[in-house]
């Protein structure tokens, strides 16, 4: 598969915080591709990068805090970092859809639900304002809010969280995009919830043959709807796999770290934390930035360069010296 | 053992809304008739979702709500007849560790004020041993003594959450009300400090009241678990009954709900997707408040709400439908809910564009 | 929490008070540098001007009357032959010290309230709030005037109307900065230590609610520079022999023709401490504001 025929395709993206002084690269060489009708997940903690990498293939990016300094982002084959920003927008509306984590401040609570909903389609489909309302009821029901004809006329407040996060899909998909991506969609929803919606992206990415990139730090999440992953840590993916692959055979340190500090119900087991922090911007250190926390790390072949993400196989690299000696432990199956 | 805390038939309402004379239209039953008991040295997890009171619950055991009814007795006092002043003196021996670490200490105190605080308060110490207690309690929670003369704004979420515990702790309290207190960190910083409230759990033989949303993390850190549904248990028990032989729909299903880190299990095992939203607090259903959403309602479930039925190992279940029915428990439960072919709910079926 | 800094978020702004850090922040702003010198050299002058070794203001030499500026009177000399400049250092001093009157008066009536009813909230909140809402209805100036036909025309009661008509924004500034930080998780965790409400509110509430206060001290410092010198032009401020800038400008403005730097030298003194005392604030108000958020 070239490049152009990915949906999406990330090459080398590298973004530096902006803000006094000199700007800082806080990203590093981050490479995704996602294909149609394919769920990829985007797996970090807070300060990984993965948020700042989800908005930047959007061009999203304050640049009063952050900006891109290299690499391309392509849909079909066509560059979006060289767009015009009227040609971006277009772009946002129609072809990529984005959900974002926090629905009670994402949805304008000055307007109903159905008048979003309506401005994204007359602005994007041009519908005009009759046909506009009637897609837009139809979009609410897909994504399976009942009483769709009610709630088109209703604001945000009156809707519940979960409500509140349907209706952000409803408005992603509304043009029927190539691409979605849902920044932690469900990070600040009830479990039961959480369930509804990652059900509802799942059913939606592969009836409409979408290709979906989720971030999120909840490796549940990715457990649950996600066909491929990307692991990053201090701003560089570490890992790239399948999710089986993944969660039993992983083969960078801080995979094997991360899956051993998961609780699970029903299979009482002692977690594990990551002992210290990862480091922050402007502060990585030379060599490989997980060897201070590694456990595996060896002064030798981990400080002294910055290991490169070797492709393991079909689909499978990872970003370490030492990946092809150790023997890393998954999740018992 | 002996028990420490012990709630009996404790209640809450909330006022959201007065008419114009200030009398009160709509309440919200934040917590309605809990009863329940917390062994000396031992871990009560409370789990509930967003509403389901328990955050409340762990406020109205300290009495830092007063309840609208019912009795809290706490070490052999009665906590609601106790008066102020002694009340005050007890603060000490009751402490509670916060969600948010970034909020959770006034940023403008450097961390030792902070952790000095509650000695402060209580006033029977001298700045010196205040100052040599807080290098102490900042060392056994993995700072460095340095850590006292910075200021929160210096640390990472999970460092400062560290900080909280050092300040709960710093009075040598007989229990610790920790309230989502890894909710707001990172995966892997919750592992270390779920890790380090175990073995100060141990080292120092503290109670713990631990709520939490997250049924993983409850079921890690307890050793009986209470699950909370709108102001009301529906379950109680030892946690691996509670977590493996769960007897409410509703358990089942947050058990079902729950991400398990395991791909193939994950997409296995069956889910039970829960129909509808969340029940309103203002306006509970009648009957059992889990009954619209529950897949396996009957008719009187709608018309009485089920009483927590205690069986012999201490399990107790406030559910109609499986109290008569002894094999619906555990996986067994969770299949006749997703195999109940009367409700099976999936999300839409989007050909159709409607919700079933 | 590079994640949280350029997604959709949810910031709530507790104003941090202008501690240390704030100092060298405030620093960068030169101009408000200068205007703060500036005002300090005329609150020194016009502080020790009683112990300089100065001619007296009230000294009428009828033979110099309505001199321009020379060696020997800087600024001239007004229509009863006294020295402008002397005036000018009195007159000065009794202006800023009817400024700090309405100032106090302010602070005192509406930051302890204020800081109290936005902790506490509840129903004294609701009563309180309404007491000042009424209050706040009526102009300064009025009430002033009120009162000095009540009282007579004296200054002082003049300047603690002018006070009380600004309790109100004092009130509600202190309450806001409280109720912000009323709901922070810190106060909660201090109620759980057994911690008194009053001690909580010095402790907690007060160091974060100095920032917006040093911005509504200043107005109101400005503002009643005003309001004392429209008081003192209508005859109802300082009354002869003594003077303040206002009635200063008053006896001037009969003479513009013969001696406009009468008039002018009086003006600029008003204009150049309320351009001082607005600069400040504003780099204060820049300062605390920088702090927020991020």
């Amino acid at each position: 598969m070239t490049v152009a025929d990915m949906a999406l395709s990330v090459q080398d993206l590298e973004i530096a915080l902006v803000g006094t002084g000199r700007p800082v690269p806080v990203v590093t060489g981050v490479s995704l591709a996602v294909a149609r009708g394919e769920i990829v997940g985007l797996v970090g903690e807070s300060g990984s990068g993965k948020s700042l990498t989800s908005l930047a293939v959007t061009r999203l990016l304050d640049p009063r805090v952050a900006r891109v300094t290299a690499g391309s982002v392509t849909l079909y084959g066509r560059e979006l970092l060289d767009l015009s920003e009227p040609a971006m927008r277009t772009v946002r509306g129609k072809e990529i859809g984005m959900i974002f984590q926090n629905p009670m401040t994402s949805l304008d609570p000055a307007f109903t639900a159905g008048y979003q909903l309506t401005s994204v389609l007359r602005r994007h489909s041009g519908l005009g304002r009759r046909a506009a309302r009637v897609r837009a009821v139809e979009l609410l029901g897909l994504v399976g809010i009942a009483d769709p004809r009610r709630r088109v006329d209703q604001y945000p407040h009156q809707l519940s969280g979960g409500m509140r996060q349907r209706v952000m899909i409803a408005m992603a998909i509304a043009c029927e995009p190539k691409v979605l991506i849902a920044d932690e969609p469900t990070t600040a929803l009830d479990a039961t919830t959480q369930a509804q919606i990652l059900d509802l992206v799942k059913t939606l990415a592969g009836t409409m043959r979408m290709a979906t990139i989720i971030t999120t730090h909840d490796l549940g999440v990715v457990a649950e709807v996600c066909d491929r992953v990307a692991v990053m840590y201090a701003g560089q993916v570490v890992e790239r796999a399948g999710t089986e692959q993944l969660f039993y055979r992983p083969r960078h340190p801080y995979t094997e770290r991360l899956l051993r500090s998961l609780p699970r119900v029903g299979a009482a087991r002692q977690l594990a934390g990551i002992p210290g922090q990862p480091p922050r911007a402007g502060h990585f250190p030379v060599g490989c930035r997980f060897a201070t926390r590694c456990g595996y790390a060896t002064e030798s072949e981990c400080t002294t360069a910055v290991p490169v993400l070797r492709q393991l196989a079909d689909d499978r690299s990872a970003r370490c010296v030492r990946t092809g000696e150790l023997e890393l432990i998954g999740v018992d199956a | 053992m002996s028990t420490l805390l012990s709630v009996r038939g404790v209640s809450r309402n909330f006022v959201v809304r007065r008419d114009m004379l200030g009398r009160p239209q709509d309440l919200v039953h934040a917590v309605d008739d809990v009863s329940f008991d917390v062994e000396a040295g031992a871990t009560l997890g409370i789990v509930g979702e967003s509403g389901s009171g328990k955050s409340t619950l762990g406020r109205l055991a300290m009495r830092l709500i007063e309840a609208d009814g019912g009795r809290i007795t706490f070490a052999g006092h009665d906590l609601r007849a106790l008066p102020p002043r002694q009340l005050r003196e007890l603060r000490p021996a009751m402490t509670m560790i916060f969600q948010d670490p970034y909020s959770a200490l006034d940023p403008r105190w450097t961390v030792g004020r902070s952790v000095a605080e509650p000695l402060r308060v209580a006033g029977s110490t001298t700045a010196a041993e205040q100052r040599a207690a807080v290098v102490e309690m900042l060392r056994l929670v993995g700072l460095e003594a340095d850590a006292a003369d910075r200021r929160p704004g210096a640390f990472s979420g999970g460092q400062r959450q560290r900080v909280v515990i050092a300040r709960a702790l710093i009075t040598r309290p007989r229990l610790v009300f920790c309230d989502e207190p890894v909710s707001a960190l990172d995966v892997s910083t919750r592992a270390q400090v779920l890790g380090l409230l175990r073995d100060l759990q141990r080292d120092l033989g503290l109670t713990y009241l631990f709520v939490s949303h997250d049924l993983g993390i409850v079921e890690a850190m307890s050793d009986r678990i209470a699950v909370m549904h709108l102001g009301s248990i529906v379950e109680i028990g030892p946690a691996e009954a509670v977590s493996r032989r769960y007897r409410h729909p509703y358990t089942a299903s947050l058990v079902s709900a729950s991400p398990a880190p395991d791909p193939v299990a994950q997409r296995a095992r069956r889910r039970v997707v829960l129909a509808g939203d969340p029940p309103s607090p203002v306006d509970p259903p009648p009957g059992c408040a889990f009954h619209p959403r529950c897949p396996l309602a009957q008719p009187i479930c709608g018309k009485r709400k089920p009483p927590l039925r205690i069986g012999p190992d201490g399990h107790a279940v406030a559910c109609h439908v499986t109290n008569g029915d002894p094999g619906l428990i555990g996986t067994a439960l969770l299949s006749h809910m997703t195999g109940a072919d009367r409700l099976l709910v999936r999300t839409p079926n989007v050909a159709k564009g409607t919700a079933s | 929490m590079i994640d949280n800094v350029v997604g959709p978020s949810v910031g709530i702004a507790v104003p941090t008070p202008v501690g240390f850090g704030g100092w060298r922040a405030f620093r960068r702003h030169r101009l408000a540098v200068i205007a703060l010198a500036v005002f300090g050299v005329i609150v020194l002058a016009a502080v020790l001007a009683p112990v300089l070794p100065l001619p007296d203001p009230n000294a009428q030499v009828l033979t110099d009357r309505l001199l321009p500026p020379s060696a020997g009177h800087p600024f001239g000399t007004d229509e009863l032959g006294r020295d402008q400049l002397v005036r000018l250092l009195f007159a000065t001093r009794i202006s800023l010290w009817a400024a700090l009157q309405a100032t106090v008066v302010g602070v005192v009536l509406g930051v302890p309230l204020g800081l109290l009813t936005g902790t506490v909230g509840g129903r004294l909140d609701g009563i309180v709030s309404r007491a000042f809402d009424a209050v706040q209805s009526i102009p300064a100036l009025i009430l002033a005037i009120a009162v000095v036909a009540v009282l007579g025309r004296q200054l002082t009661p003049a300047m603690v109307a002018v006070g009380i008509a600004f309790a109100p924004t004092f009130y509600r500034v202190s309450r806001a900065a409280a109720s912000t930080v009323a709901g922070e998780t810190y106060i909660e965790a201090s109620r759980s230590m057994g911690q008194k409400t009053i001690r909580i509110v010095v402790d907690h509430v007060l160091g974060s609610v100095v920032a917006a206060l040093v911005v509504v001290i200043s107005t109101t410092f400005a503002f009643g520079i005003l309001a004392e010198a429209a008081l003192s032009y209508l005859g109802l401020g300082a009354q002869p022999p003594s003077a303040s800038l206002g009635s200063m400008l008053t006896s001037a403005a009969n003479l513009l023709n013969a001696s406009p730097q009468l008039t002018v030298e009086p003006g600029l003194v008003i204009v150049l401490v309320v351009l001082c005392v607005s600069q400040v604030s504003d780099a204060v108000q820049a300062v605390a504001s920088a702090g927020d958020g991020g």
